[in-house]
């Protein structure tokens, strides 16, 4: 059969310490056997690993930052999509969806195709909602609330016991034992990701995850669950592997189908001594280990680009249990001309 | 009767993979031996026959140890709840 070409722009090309998904999904994409894909990125600064990786980026255009608004965004994907003919648009970061989504339209009438959640999706799973959330679907989660000032957490902080988990908008969260400790960290997270904060309760446990794709009609597309076993200081999985658990596959699907969920999604869950599992946040987008899921067996960013393609795609139904990922840091090389081309023209 | 868990795995190399939890351990010659036969269905008398047949142990010493070792398995979660001797 003969593949379907396409070129699919996406971001996330940060592949630090703390990575992006973008490299990840590329190498999904590019392992697929239905799709031929050209890739463009899109980096934000200048020294995105992903962006000097050739064998994976065919090329990279510098997108200015969500915070900046629509219209710079969608100007430069407007240039971006001139040059390149973009067919399929992938968002990596939390902080893009929400200007993404809200471009859908125009980037349909461009003929740029994208499969996100839709903005009921994205905000009612919004860690802030969480227990609404978790009410509507009958999930368990952890109480929280947000806090816009520490005045605030004063007022509520008999609410809870300490510890508690401290979190930002978008991403950090870190465990406070104290008021003081709540104090530094929302300080701290507030300066790098805004208002509101949340403070959660802490769940003892287990952390496990799982990766999935919804359909949008409440079907799910593939699902693989998986427990960090390394993680870094900034909570990061260093290495992970695939896990048997019929409960996490079930509370996924219910989450999918009762949500219509559409596109990538990552369950943060809490398995607790009593084998009760916790929602703690769901991440509207493939994470960066999605890799993982590809090589057990479900190919999730080739499901995304064709089901953004509005191609019909099978469910994956199996996985291959106890496949492991090891993170590894590699210095690449690369020439002081290819960067100063990129920080001079933006383009490489 | 002591019955592993569905979820786990032992390789003849001794390598025990639980795969719901993610958990893996190594276990010596002697303790995958005694793990095999928990896997065949043997209680404490059975196995305690066939290692006193192989092995110069007293069976008071061989209890203690064996007892030690399956609560070494319980609190590693690799026994069923309920699967008390």
């Amino acid at each position: 059969m003969e593949k379907i070409k396409v070129t699919v722009a996406l971001s996330g090309l940060n592949n630090i310490d703390s990575p992006g998904p973008g490299v990840p999904v590329i190498r999904g994409l590019k392992e697929s056997e239905l799709l031929d894909v050209r890739i463009i990125g899109l980096a934000y600064e200048n020294l995105e690993p992903g962006i000097y990786m050739h064998e994976l980026v065919d090329k990279t255009y510098k997108v200015p930052y969500p915070s900046d608004g629509v219209e710079p965004f969608l100007d430069r994907i407007r240039y971006v999509h001139e040059q390149e003919n973009i067919g399929v648009l992938i968002p990596n970061f939390d902080s893009e969806l929400f200007t993404v989504m809200k471009s859908e339209r125009i980037l349909k009438e461009m003929g740029i195709r994208v499969f996100l959640p839709t903005l009921q999706q994205f905000e009612e799973r919004h860690k802030s909602n969480l227990p609404e959330f978790g009410k509507k679907y009958e999930v368990k989660v952890p109480y929280s609330e947000p806090i816009l000032n520490l005045q605030d957490w004063r007022g509520i902080e008999e609410k809870f016991n300490y510890p508690v988990v401290v979190k930002g908008k978008f991403y950090d969260a870190h465990i406070a034992y104290d008021r003081e400790q709540v104090s530094i960290y929302f300080n701290k997270i507030a300066a790098k990701w805004g208002l509101p904060i949340v403070i959660q309760e802490f769940i003892r446990g287990t952390e496990v995850n799982v990766v999935a794709m919804g359909d949008g009609k409440g079907n799910t597309i593939g699902a693989v669950p998986m427990r960090k076993t390394y993680i870094t200081d900034k909570g990061k999985a260093w290495g992970g592997i695939t896990l048997k658990d019929s409960a996490m596959l079930e509370l996924t699907d219910r989450v999918i189908s009762q949500t219509r969920w559409r596109g990538g999604m990552e369950l943060e869950l809490i398995r607790t001594a009593k084998q009760e599992l916790y929602l703690i946040e769901i991440n509207p987008r493939l994470p960066a280990w999605v890799y993982l899921a590809v090589a057990s067996g479900q190919n999730l960013p080739e499901a995304l680009v064709l089901l953004a393609l509005g191609q019909e795609v099978k469910p994956f139904d199996e996985y291959e249990v106890g496949k492991l990922f090891i993170r590894y840091s590699y210095d690449m090389i690369c020439d002081l001309k290819a960067f100063e081309k990129f920080s001079t023209t933006g383009e490489l | 009767m002591l019955k592993l868990k569905s979820n786990v795995a032992i390789s003849e190399s001794g390598f025990v993979f639980d795969a719901g939890a993610g958990d893996s351990f190594s276990l010596n010659a002697t303790g995958l031996e005694i793990v095999q036969l928990i896997q065949a269905g043997k209680d404490f008398p059975e196995i305690l026959q066939i290692l006193s047949e192989k092995y110069e142990v007293d069976p008071e010493s061989f209890e203690r140890y064996f007892y030690d070792f399956v609560a070494t398995l319980k609190q590693m979660n690799l026994i069923e709840q309920d699967g008390e001797d």
